[in-house]
């Protein structure tokens, strides 16, 4: 059954077969866009953004090593880190054209275009709204470094993506997360709610 | 406590909390009780910067979610917009419009290519990806080798050349060039060590080219194809490609799927040991290889248990080849790579698209029964280099 079979057998089976790498595609697409989404703000560019690294993938598929990751064969961070580099090339290309006096702020455009947005919707737009902005005042890597955290990524993952050893991560994690504290503090404009002291 | 203990107190103490802070975020923090002693406010406040990021980042993947819902993405929504998954490309418009064949069985080439990986003598194979071929049947006294075929590769059309259904298996004698020594290999890899390819220059448009560089451009692809056999030191194939197609294909060396070359040049420097592996196994014999390989055996991370390769042959679909292809056959067993088959490929549409820069497309053929797999054709890239065509990248059409 398609659902039974590993990350890596996909990869392997669309060798052959590429429609295999569909069932790549169905099982990560939300994580992907969502990450993109995440960064790039625009649910545009994060849904071209997120369609180039699955055919990125699909057209490296056969030079997917399973040995290069150091955790076996982690499809999982493959495909971030396709994901990484992607949306760093969309925000550098596309940086003047992205929100910057106000992060988030074109998620909750879009939520206003939809028409008047529910209630949870607006309190969604307001809370991406927050997230983005607070992410960038913190340097790149560890921007990034939050961001595959965000989606889920664990440490090693992390630490594959970003090419650092396990350890660094650990250290570079730490002092984001105790970054993000400082600029919560110091932005309290930033935030929808008060944050326990 | 003197200053060196205290600050040797503090380095731990800081060590302590990374690795407290990681295992906590690891295991779904966030969702938690902060982890080690409350005195300790460094990590209560990353415990808690954690959990009010994450707790707010649930707004963006509400909004993702929903947006993702109503765009209802789907792979073959993808593929069609990209050119090179759109029909004309998985199906050349000079082949003949017929169904696909059904795929032979037991054609598991690609299914046990992670133990690549772990086989010593497949090392240097993996460094040169994917050549395979014959030469035989295209050797320079081959009625369809180079010689016969100047007007083919300048015309771009292959003759009308009769296809059978089955090849002769390659032999290594017709692989002919001279090797590279250990110190040529060793300047070959310490190269590829140094920098980041060099930018490629193209023209605005392709060139016809000239019948003689045709024939040099065929005549190095199907001996780099001959030279990569699996019994043949990676020595042989060398002076055939450019250093910066081992950096675009070698595990060693790949940039692989980084496309920054900022991030790129992190791939590189590899260490002097993999240097010394590198040199030794390119010019070692079939018999030397493993011994080799096992005393370098640190080089090699060692695979977890869910490398198991799939079960049963994968499923393909087949074309026919197409009219007047002249096709490479390859070997259907090789005690070496242990693989059951391996594509042949032949080239057509070689172009000139810069200054000694050519390009041609490469279609890889089921040797049992001389059908085109779908997933080609691929595009092989030479560059000139003292008079000589070398292959510098090979890749599938939509890259770039």
């Amino acid at each position: 059954m398609p659902d039974e079979l590993s990350d890596l057998d996909i990869v392997l089976r669309s060798r052959t077969n590429p429609d295999a790498f569909g069932l790549l595609f169905a099982r990560y697409w939300p994580a992907i866009f969502t990450y993109c989404l995440r960064r790039l703000q625009e649910p545009d560019a994060a849904d071209d953004a997120a369609s180039s690294v699955f055919v990125k993938a699909f057209a490296a598929r056969e030079r997917f090593q399973s040995f290069r990751s150091p955790s076996g064969h982690n499809v999982r961070s493959w495909l971030f880190s396709i994901a990484h580099n992607v949306v760093v090339d969309a925000w550098r290309s596309n940086r003047q054209t992205l929100s910057v006096d106000r992060p988030g702020s074109t998620i909750a455009a879009t939520l206003a275009d939809r028409g008047t947005p529910p209630e949870d919707e607006a309190l969604d737009a307001e809370e991406a709204r927050v997230v983005a902005a607070v992410l960038t005042h913190l340097p790149e890597r560890q921007r990034s470094l939050v961001e595959l955290r965000l989606s889920g990524l664990s440490t090693t993952e992390v630490a594959e993506i970003l090419g650092l050893s396990v350890s660094a991560t650990k250290s570079l994690q730490f002092r984001a997360y105790r970054a993000l504290r400082d600029v919560l503090r110091a932005n309290p404009a930033l935030l929808t709610r008060e944050i326990p002291s | 406590m003197n200053a060196n203990s205290r600050n040797a107190h503090s380095r731990s103490d800081v060590h302590d909390s990374t690795n407290l802070f990681a295992a906590w975020l690891d295991a779904d923090g966030p969702g938690k009780a902060p982890p080690g002693p409350l005195s300790d406010a460094e990590l209560t406040d990353a415990c808690e910067a954690a959990r009010q990021i994450h707790d707010l980042d649930g707004g963006l993947r509400s909004y993702a979610s929903a947006v993702a819902s109503q765009r209802t993405r789907s792979w073959e929504d993808i593929m069609p917009t990209n050119p090179a998954f759109a029909a004309p490309t998985r199906t050349p418009a000079f082949l003949p419009a017929s169904p696909p064949s059904p795929a032979p069985r037991n054609r598991n080439r690609f299914a046990r290519s992670w133990q690549l990986a772990i086989n010593a003598a497949l090392a240097a194979i993996l460094i040169l990806g994917l050549g395979v071929g014959l030469w035989r049947e295209f050797g320079p006294t081959s009625p369809t080798g180079p010689d016969g075929q100047n007007g083919l590769a300048a015309s771009g059309t292959p003759t009308a050349d009769t296809v059978s259904s089955s090849f002769p298996y390659p032999n290594g004698d017709e692989c002919t060039v001279t090797p590279l020594t250990q110190d040529e290999a060793r300047a070959f890899f310490e190269a590829v060590n140094v920098a980041t390819p060099p930018p490629t220059v193209r023209y605005e448009h392709a060139l016809v080219p000239s019948a003689e560089d045709s024939a040099a451009i065929m005549s190095t692809f199907r001996m780099w194809q001959a030279c990569t056999l699996s019994m043949w030191p990676m020595a042989y194939s060398l002076p055939l490609i450019t250093p910066w197609y081992m950096a675009r294909h070698s595990t060693w060396f790949m940039d692989g799927y980084v496309d920054d070359p900022e991030d790129a040049k992190d791939k590189r420097p590899v260490s002097d040991r993999t240097i010394e592996y590198l040199t030794k196994i390119s010019t070692a014999d079939e018999t030397q290889r493993a011994t080799i390989t096992a005393a370098y055996s640190d080089l090699f991370p060692t695979p977890t248990s869910s490398g198991t390769p799939m079960d049963g042959p994968p499923t393909a679909t087949y074309v026919p080849i197409p009219n007047g292809a002249t096709p490479i056959a390859s070997p259907t067993t090789s005690p070496t790579r242990g693989r059951s088959a391996f594509p042949s490929i032949f080239a057509r549409d070689i172009t000139i698209i810069g200054p000694d820069r050519a390009s041609a497309l490469v279609y890889s053929v089921d040797e049992r029964s001389g059908e085109i797999m779908p997933i080609t054709p691929r595009v092989a890239e030479f560059v000139k280099v003292d008079g000589h065509w070398l292959l510098d990248d090979f890749y599938e059409p939509n890259r770039g």
